[in-house]
């Protein structure tokens, strides 16, 4: 194969042999401008990054890492700066190089790609435009070829027709595409090093997979250095050869991913690796790390962990350690007193094996009542496209039916645009169904009226992903937990305020909270908050709409585990929407997996997660990344984008590796097939004989 | 693109239907007892009469309403109550000054507005930007007309660098024309000229912080190709929507500032009338002044449209 | 609760979390507050106001001479008796400054506070219901924006009669669509908030969504917006005014002050720049204090943004 990319120059630099580290910071710490003064963000980060090499940071949100990753090219807003340290790049200290000189080795060097691809590419230019700027900035090329090779750039990232595609305009694109683009004009120039910013985390499950693969086979192919960013363990386990983890600015465990992953020896590490969905066996409760993330202007005295440290001592109150050397293994450095005398748990092959066959009893809910009805719901928008307007429709919903008994969860899980959201919304109210019914109790709720209409309003609540925006910031937690309360005319002033108190110490908060205003709540706590307003009139059934999805690892646990309870506790029934197929395993009885709108397959949550029959399903299920660096699931191969979902017949036949041709005429019908419904051709088969 | 145009076009009907109806209501609201004014105060009963039925006066609004629009709609505007002449070309004769004074006005604004957002936008919160911040401020609190009196004695009657009170036209001497309007334009465009640096401002240290600079960065691009190309369209965009409203007040203004400088231009036409109490003008003169507002905020979105791509390919 | 078996030992309901830790509760405007003392040009510009505002207020005591009290000097320049000296008929400029002040002041906030109203009426309206309402609603806006405010202002004086009130309620409709539009726009971006939604989910009324939630939170934009606006107000009185259709004669407002300056202007400056360099003054302080506003709130929601990082 002829590459396009040139790979590393290896022959002119005397670096660029594996083993000789390309990058090399010391001792760099960055502090973010505060009022007269300043705060530290980070503090102390050293690591190196040898050629050929992928180094993963990874930590929770305000650990620090992607200040420290932006850092390195002098890329940090006004306020921040670096404060002390060294970046030695191939030679050079890129932190105290010239303007102009650290603009060649900018995009020429050294490639970015970041979190969030449709923001990071200039809406007012076409790609092509913004790629062939980019290598006639650092090149001689001339405009024709410049673009000539932007096309060739973009097939090699796997993006069909490319000749056509590079007119394209950045909202044109899907997030997984812009990714694509990003990922093609930051190795346009074949950089020696690519830093990955949360590639992936704005990205869908499957996407993400193929971003990963497609990074993976670029630094086969050019033997460039990776530095991976990720609060997501999993993808530094799947594509890091070292691993940095970062807690409150500084890195508390360093080394070579599998051994601190299978033997982590900061209790931080341990911690992180044990609220892993994947770690823990259906039913019982996750592992959770106490407390939250420390803030900046907060940082605790002594070891930064110690407040939430299962084996904190006194000497760690006082004490802040330094990182040091592992006895026995020089790779490994932590940052721990008592390193030396724990013994702490990593991913373990037989763990997660346990995890993954245990059988739970899974809740008989044949028997109990059915609580919600939805029969053949459908959201329907017409949009106007083409030069004159013509009409069409969008389906975002299309005949979706499902029932759920009392005190049951029903999991939805999909990708974006899945419809799975809108689902919840429909049976929320908040979203008019354009045709299907949808009963609660047996009554349609669309056509109750007065204290009817109130008494469903009270039996179904809400909880949604984003805690930043669920609560109202002008009122106190107090005003917002009594708000249902107080539109139900519950009680008196002084009952509501004790039923308030009570509510907030169900979801795991002190009462004094009540006085408190949302911005001085961390994402946890307040999705805590919400879910105390959810629980207020008692309800029957509660719609989680990604309820964890914004939140941290840690947090997400402790979250998980509080629904759960509760769900014990009081028999609420859960509509529980997700992306995160191993999130919506652990919390559901039963599963829905939605594709563009439609339900291709439901069923006990464990047939869904142990053998998935639609293929849409068994794609889902293979993109789910490991945490166990030792036994990666992830090819490092680059696939092309996947089509679009296809407009007739089913959906997924543009994807469908099974394809046949009724696929793109016939819309598949429900069949069932052992204990699942599944709407797939390949079945009807098996359904005729 | 050209369904944008299109529907765009489309919307301005109802708009300027509406304008109709209010501008009708406005002058009818102004309209005390025209009969009374036109035939003058002795006049008898006899003659009140007959000049209500010759305006048809005594029909009801909406009558009149729809007979003024059909009249409108052939081109037929009517003769002025107070003076007896054809308002179509009065209006033909001062519509120059009026132009003049704005499309001067309109330019300025861009002078003024322009480089200073850019120059400010490019450095905020250095000693140049809050220097020039001061100046915006200034801008936007100093009224027109105060601004026009003190530039008429200091420049005119005082040191007689620049004349003032009259008007020559473009077309006979194009530098005495700019001698002409520097002072009524700049009055005017001063205000508009600050709330466009301000917008271009906010809008620079708006994009500054958007991830497609920073993206723009990390791929080596020079500042100035950064600002120049990546920032400054974008940042122009809601700067540009502002410039619609703007002409609205830039018309409202040169009723005063006509008044001042003594333009005859439509201004001065229709505070006249309204002193007058010739609702014929008034009615006429005002929805010319709305059409050229639709008409402008018509071009400036149809020119966003163009710059914006969600736009253009929707 | 207790027959489930925790790894770790950790139990997210013996975690109340660590509240205790937290700085004392504060009222939420105080932030605000302390972020915009901190801003000297604004704090600046707040005390003008209120000192000139008090001025006004006390106009009655403070001036030396009565609004139409002509004494025997004419066209005195600054002096013991008459501060900021007298004019052709033999006024105290210093008292009718005075009572200008008051005049202009009690015009601008009538006009504001009108629009402000009813712009925010229209506003919720338009944005809360969505639709033809909507469609037609803000169409008539755009008309209402063609036209030109002071015309409408003029108008309003045509019919009614010569008086302040009246061609400041002529004004107040120019504003209307102004606030109408942000009002709307807020409302539509407040309306899709999830805790709006989670207030519909509980079976909260529009009403109650409207007051509780909606209104709280467009507040601050329309404060600032509402402060920016006394600052045009100043001037379209001192326009009005100037060509005659605000103030009766007998009456002083910063406008008819100006405009009687103006007439005068070849004798003096002095009568025009006195009122001038006033509204001026409050013009550009009203434009001063809406920034720091701006900025406080602004500045609070980033800090939140940050807190939310941990």
């Amino acid at each position: 194969m002829t590459s396009i990319l040139p790979a590393t120059d290896t022959a002119s630099d005397l670096v660029a042999t594996p083993g000789t580290s390309l990058l090399e910071v010391d001792g760099l710490s960055i502090d973010v401008a505060r009022g007269a003064g300043s705060l530290r963000l980070v503090d102390g980060v050293s690591f190196r990054l040898d050629a050929g090499q992928t180094l993963g940071i990874v930590g929770e949100s305000g650990s620090g890492k992607s200040v420290t990753a932006m850092s390195l090219m002098r890329l940090l807003p006004a306020q921040l700066r670096i404060a002390a340290g060294t970046v030695r790049f191939d030679g050079r200290d890129l932190s105290t190089l010239s303007e102009p000189a650290l603009r060649k080795v900018r995009g020429n060097d050294i490639g970015v790609v970041f979190q969030d691809p449709q923001n990071s590419l200039n809406p007012a230019y076409s790609i092509g435009n913004q790629m062939v700027e980019t290598l006639r900035a650092h090149s001689d090329l001339s405009r024709k070829d410049a673009l000539a090779k932007s096309i060739a750039l973009l097939d090699r990232v796997g993006i069909h027709r490319a000749a056509a595609r590079v007119n394209d305009y950045p909202h044109q694109l899907s997030g997984g595409m812009a990714q694509r683009v990003m990922i093609a004009l930051a190795i346009s120039l074949g950089p020696k090093l690519l830093i990955a910013d949360e590639p992936t985390t704005a990205l869908d499950v499957t996407v993400q997979a193929q971003i990963l693969g497609l990074l993976r086979s670029l630094q086969a192919e050019t033997g460039m250095s990776l530095l991976i960013i990720s609060h997501d363990l999993s993808v530094i386990a799947e594509t890091a050869d070292q691993v940095a983890v970062m807690y409150g600015g500084q890195i508390v465990e360093r080394g070579d991913v599998v051994e601190v992953l299978t033997a982590p020896t900061h209790p931080y590490t341990e911690a992180l690796l044990a609220a892993q969905p994947e770690s823990t066996v259906k039913g019982m409760p996750l592992a959770t790390i106490e407390g939250i993330v420390p803030n900046a202007d907060a940082m605790p005295a002594g070891c930064r962990f110690n407040p939430r440290c299962a084996y904190a001592l006194d000497i760690c109150r006082v004490t802040a350690p330094a990182l040091v050397e592992v006895e026995g293994r020089p790779d490994t450095s932590v940052r721990c007193v008592r390193h030396t005398e724990l013994t702490l748990r990593g991913v373990s092959t037989a763990q997660i094996d346990a995890a993954l066959q245990a059988d739970p009893a899974a809740i008989d809910a044949a028997g109990r009542p059915v609580l919600l009805d939805a029969e053949g719901l459908s959201r329907i928008y017409d949009l106007r496209s083409g030069r004159l307007g013509r009409k069409t429709s969008f389906h975002a919903v299309d005949d979706v039916s499902f029932v759920l008994h009392e005190g049951e969860t029903l999991g939805v899980v999909g990708e974006s645009g899945a419809g799975k959201s809108t689902v919840g919304r429909m049976v929320l109210g908040l979203t008019p169904t354009s045709s299907g019914v949808v009963r609660f109790d047996g009554n349609d709720i669309a056509t109750q009226r007065g204290d009817a209409k109130r008494a469903t309003r009270r039996d179904i609540q809400v909880v949604f992903q984003n805690p930043y925006a669920s609560l109202d910031s002008t009122m106190t937690i107090g005003e917002s937990v009594a708000e249902p309360l107080e539109v139900h005319h519950r009680g008196s002033k002084s009952e509501r305020t004790a039923r308030v108190a009570e509510l907030l110490q169900q979801v795991g908060l002190d009462p004094s909270v009540a006085g408190r205003r949302p911005h001085e709540l961390s994402g946890g706590q307040r999705q805590r908050v919400a879910i105390a307003r959810g629980l207020a009139l008692n309800p029957r059934l509660i719609v989680c709409d990604e309820p964890v999805s914004a939140l941290d690892v840690s947090t997400q646990a402790q979250v998980i585990n509080l629904l759960r309870d509760l769900q014990r506790q009081f028999g609420i029934a859960y509509l529980f929407v997700g992306h995160d197929l191993s999130v919506v395993y652990q919390m559901s009885d039963r599963i829905a997996v939605m594709y563009h709108g439609r339900i291709v397959e439901m069923g006990p949550a464990e047939e869904i997660y142990h053998s998935p029959k639609h293929p849409y399903t068994v794609a889902l299920l293979a993109a789910v990344l490991s945490i166990d660096p030792r036994h990666r699931r992830l090819a490092s191969t680059a696939t092309e984008a996947p089509g679009e979902p296809s407009a007739t017949g089913c959906a997924y036949a543009n994807r469908c590796p099974h394809v046949m041709d009724r696929c793109r005429t016939e819309v598949p019908a429900p069949i069932a097939v052992d204990a699942v419904t599944v709407r797939c051709h390949l079945f009807d088969a098996v359904v005729d004989s | 693109m050209i369904r944008v145009i299109v529907k765009r076009l489309l919307a301005t009907i109802p708009l300027m239907f509406l304008i109709t109806i209010g501008t009708f209501a406005l002058a009818q609201t102004i309209q005390g007892n025209p009969a009374q004014a036109i035939a003058g105060d002795s006049a008898t009963a006899e003659q009140l009469a007959k000049v209500n039925k010759e305006l048809h006066l005594s029909d009801p609004a909406p009558v009149r309403y729809v007979r003024w629009l059909s009249d409108v709609l052939h081109g037929n505007f009517g003769k002025s109550v107070a003076t007896h002449r054809a308002v179509s070309s009065e209006i033909a004769r001062r519509f120059p000054v009026t132009l003049s004074l704005a499309i001067a006005s309109l330019i300025l604004m861009f002078v003024i507005g322009i480089p200073l957002g850019i120059i400010q936008g490019m450095r905020p919160g250095s000693k140049l930007d809050k220097l020039l911040l001061g100046g915006v401020s200034f801008g936007l609190a100093a009224p027109n007309f105060l601004l026009a009196t003190v530039f008429v004695y200091v420049l005119s009657v005082r040191n007689h660098l620049l004349p003032s009170m009259t008007y020559v036209g473009f077309t006979k001497s194009p530098l005495e024309w700019a001698k002409h309007m520097i002072m009524p334009a700049f009055s005017i465009a001063l205000v508009g000229g600050a709330e466009m640096a301000r917008q271009l401002r906010t809008g620079l240290v708006g994009v500054a912080q958007e991830d497609y600079i920073r993206a723009a960065k990390a791929r080596g691009l020079h500042p100035a190709r950064i600002t120049i190309k990546h920032a400054l369209k974008n940042a122009a965009m809601p700067a540009l929507t502002i410039i619609g409203v703007r002409v609205g007040y830039l018309l409202a203004g040169s009723v005063i500032i006509e008044q001042i400088f003594q333009l005859h231009g439509l201004g001065e036409y229709v505070l006249q009338a309204i002193q007058n109490k010739d609702f014929i003008v008034v009615q006429t003169v005002v929805l010319v002044l709305a059409g050229i507002v639709v008409m402008t905020s018509l071009v400036v979105d149809i020119a966003y449209a163009f710059l914006n791509p969600k736009v253009r390919l929707a | 609760m207790t027959d489930t078996i925790r790894p770790d030992g950790i139990d997210p309901q013996a975690a109340p979390t660590e509240v205790v830790t937290l700085p004392p509760p504060r009222p939420a405007w105080h932030t605000t507050w302390r972020r915009f003392r901190r801003q000297k040009v604004a704090m600046a510009a707040a005390i003008v106001i209120v000192i000139i505002t008090l001025a006004g207020i006390f106009a009655g005591t403070l001036a030396p001479h009565g609004i139409d009290e002509m004494t025997s000097e004419f066209m005195a320049t600054f002096s013991k008796q008459h501060w900021l000296g007298t004019d052709n008929t033999g006024f105290d400029l210093y008292s009718r400054l005075l009572f200008g002040i008051r005049t202009s002041l009690y015009a601008s906030l009538l006009a504001v506070v009108l629009a402000l109203v009813g712009g925010t009426l229209l506003g919720l309206l338009s944005g809360y219901m969505g639709g033809w309402v909507d469609t037609v609603l803000m169409r008539c806006t755009d008309a209402i924006m063609a036209l030109p405010g002071l015309l409408m202002a003029m108008a309003v004086v045509g019919v009614l009669g010569h008086s302040v009130t009246h061609a400041m309620i002529g004004l107040s409709v120019a504003f209307m669509p102004g606030f109408a539009r942000l009002v709307r726009g807020q409302v539509l971006a407040v309306k899709g908030e999830s805790f709006v939604e989670a207030a519909r989910v509980i079976g909260a009324s529009p009403p109650r969504i409207i007051r509780k939630h909606i209104l709280p939170n467009i507040a601050s934009p329309l404060i600032v917006q509402a402060f920016v606006s006394v600052g045009f107000a100043l001037l379209a009185e001192g326009a009005l005014a100037y060509i005659g259709l605000s103030v009766q004669p007998g009456e002083a407002s910063l406008g008819s002050l100006l405009q009687q300056g103006f007439n005068l202007i070849n004798q003096t400056p002095r009568l025009m720049l006195v009122p001038g360099v006033v509204i001026v003054l409050l013009s550009l302080s009203f434009n001063a204090v809406a920034d720091g506003i701006r900025d406080a709130l602004a500045n609070k929601e980033r800090v939140a943004d940050v807190g939310a990082q941990a």
